[in-house]
C-alpha cells in the first residue's frame, strides 16, 4: 500500500474529509463558507459556499469582488495580514481590498477580575500614583491611586496596543460590594466622549450603566484646561458621592492624573 | 453566496432621502467593490453633504483602454447622470460613442469628451424610486457602452 492510499484510506475511514492529492498540490474538499468582507465597506459580509479549499484568486473572483476598474485587490485575514499563496478553507474569514484594513488603535476590552498590584508609578511630587498589575502576557493595567502589594477587584475599561507589541490597559479598582461598588474617594477613570461617555461598570445589570455627574465647578475647569493642554479620551474622576439608588455618581475630575 | 442576515447592507439611519441630490457615502463607498479607483471630487460636495461629482477609472474599447471618467452626480437621482471623459485625450480616443473635446461648467478649466450612453433617459426613471437601482443601471450602462462600441452612434463623427 502506498503512502497515497494509506493517507486517503485514514481520512475515509474517518469520514471527515475527502481528500485529493495531485504531484502538484493538495486540495481540501469540505463544504462549508468562507465569510469575506470588504476594507472599504465595513458591514458587508459575504458567506462563499465552498466545497474545498481555495486560492486568494480564486476566492476574489466567486465572491464577486473582482473590480472591473483594472485595480488590483488582495485577500486580508482577519488581523490584517496579506493573504498570498495560501489556501482559504471553510470558516475563514477574509477580507478584500486594495489595501489592508486599518488596524484598530484602541481596542475595547471590557474585563473584570482579581488583581494582585506588583508597582506603583509616583507623580506630581509623589503626592499621586498609578497602581500596575499584569493582566495578561505583555499587558499591564493602570489603576488610579495607590494598591501597592495588594489583590483587588478591578474592571479593565480600555487596551491600547504599543509600538513595542505591549498593550497598555487602563481600569478602575471595585468594591466586593455589588450593591455599593465604590465609595467616596474612590478614584476612577471614564470615557469623556462616545457611546459610553461618563458611564461607569455597574455589577447589578453587569455593564457601564452607573451615570457620572460632574461637579459644575470642576466641569467649567475642566473645560478650561481642555482648551490649553487638549482633550483627553480618558477622564480621571474622584467620586464624591454614589447614590445606589439611582446608581449614580457625583464627581468631580481629577485634572493631574487625566493631564499627567 | 449569502448575504449574512446579523449584519445589514446598509444602516437605515444614515439611508438618504429618496430625493435627496447627489451620492450619499454609502452609495458612493459600494461602488468601491467594483471600481476601488472611484475617489470624490471634493469641490463639487453638496450642501446637503453628499457627493456631486466622483472621478472612475474604466476599461473599454479599444484594446481595454483605461479611460479616466468624471461623472456628474448633481442631479441624481432625478436626472441621469453625465459622464465625461478626462484622459485618454481627444486626439487619442478611438471610440465611436465618445464626442470631442468641449468645455463644460462641470469643470471649465478641463476640456472633457461627453460620454454618449444612448437613449435610456426612459429606462433609467422606469427603475423605479430606488436610488440603488438607479445608480447601478447607470454605471452598468456606461460600463457597457465603453466596453462595447455602437457604430451607427454620430457622436464622434461630427
Amino acid at each position: 500500500m502506498t503512502f497515497y492510499e494509506l493517507f486517503t484510506s485514514i481520512i475515509k475511514f474517518f469520514n471527515i474529509y475527502d481528500v485529493k492529492i495531485t504531484t502538484l498540490h493538495v486540495t481540501i474538499h469540505m463544504q462549508g463558507y468562507i465569510k469575506v468582507g470588504h476594507v472599504d465597506i465595513k458591514d458587508l459580509w459575504i458567506d462563499v459556499p465552498v466545497s474545498s479549499s481555495l486560492l486568494p484568486e480564486e476566492l476574489i473572483i466567486k465572491s464577486g469582488m473582482m473590480p472591473r476598474d483594472g485595480s488590483v485587490v488582495y485577500c486580508y485575514n482577519e488581523y490584517g495580514n496579506h493573504v498570498f499563496q495560501q489556501s482559504i478553507t471553510s470558516g475563514d474569514t477574509i477580507l478584500i481590498g486594495t489595501k489592508p484594513p486599518k488596524k484598530k488603535k484602541i481596542t475595547k476590552n471590557p474585563k473584570i477580575g482579581k488583581l494582585n498590584i506588583n508597582s506603583i508609578t509616583k507623580f506630581h511630587n509623589d503626592k499621586r500614583c498609578w497602581s500596575k498589575g499584569i493582566i495578561d502576557i505583555n499587558c499591564t493595567l493602570w489603576l488610579p491611586g495607590d494598591y501597592e502589594n495588594s489583590n483587588i477587584l478591578t474592571f479593565e475599561l480600555f487596551r491600547f496596543p504599543l509600538n513595542n507589541d505591549k498593550i497598555h490597559s487602563k481600569g478602575y479598582r471595585l468594591h466586593e460590594s455589588t450593591e455599593i461598588p465604590y465609595k467616596n474617594g474612590d478614584l476612577v477613570v471614564v470615557k469623556s466622549t462616545g457611546r459610553d461617555k461618563l458611564k461607569l461598570y455597574d455589577p447589578v445589570t453587569n455593564s457601564l450603566s452607573i451615570v457620572v455627574h460632574i461637579k459644575d465647578n470642576s466641569f467649567i475647569s475642566t473645560k478650561k484646561i481642555t482648551k490649553e493642554k487638549g482633550k483627553r479620551f480618558l477622564w480621571t474622576i474622584k467620586i464624591d458621592s454614589f447614590n445606589s439608588k439611582d446608581r449614580s455618581v457625583y464627581a468631580s475630575v481629577e485634572r493631574h492624573y487625566t493631564w499627567k | 453566496m449569502t448575504i449574512s442576515n446579523s449584519i445589514p447592507l446598509q444602516k437605515s439611519k444614515t439611508k438618504p432621502k429618496w430625493s435627496s441630490l447627489g451620492l450619499s457615502h454609502e452609495e458612493f463607498i459600494s461602488l468601491k467593490i467594483q471600481y476601488p479607483s472611484a475617489v470624490k471630487i471634493r469641490p463639487w460636495r453638496l450642501n446637503n453633504g453628499h457627493v456631486g461629482a466622483i472621478q472612475i477609472q474604466m476599461i473599454g474599447y479599444p484594446n481595454k483602454t483605461k479611460y479616466i471618467l468624471i461623472i456628474d452626480f448633481r442631479e441624481f437621482p432625478i436626472e441621469m447622470p453625465y459622464a465625461y471623459v478626462r484622459t485618454p485625450f481627444d486626439d487619442q480616443i478611438r471610440h465611436p460613442n465618445i464626442y470631442h473635446n468641449k468645455k463644460y461648467e462641470l469643470a471649465p478649466r478641463l476640456s472633457l469628451c461627453s460620454v454618449c450612453i444612448g437613449d435610456y433617459h426612459n429606462q433609467f426613471l422606469s427603475t423605479g424610486r430606488d436610488r440603488r437601482k438607479r445608480l447601478r443601471f447607470y454605471i452598468h450602462q456606461l460600463q457597457a457602452v465603453l466596453s462595447n462600441p455602437n457604430y451607427s452612434d454620430t457622436a464622434r463623427r461630427n
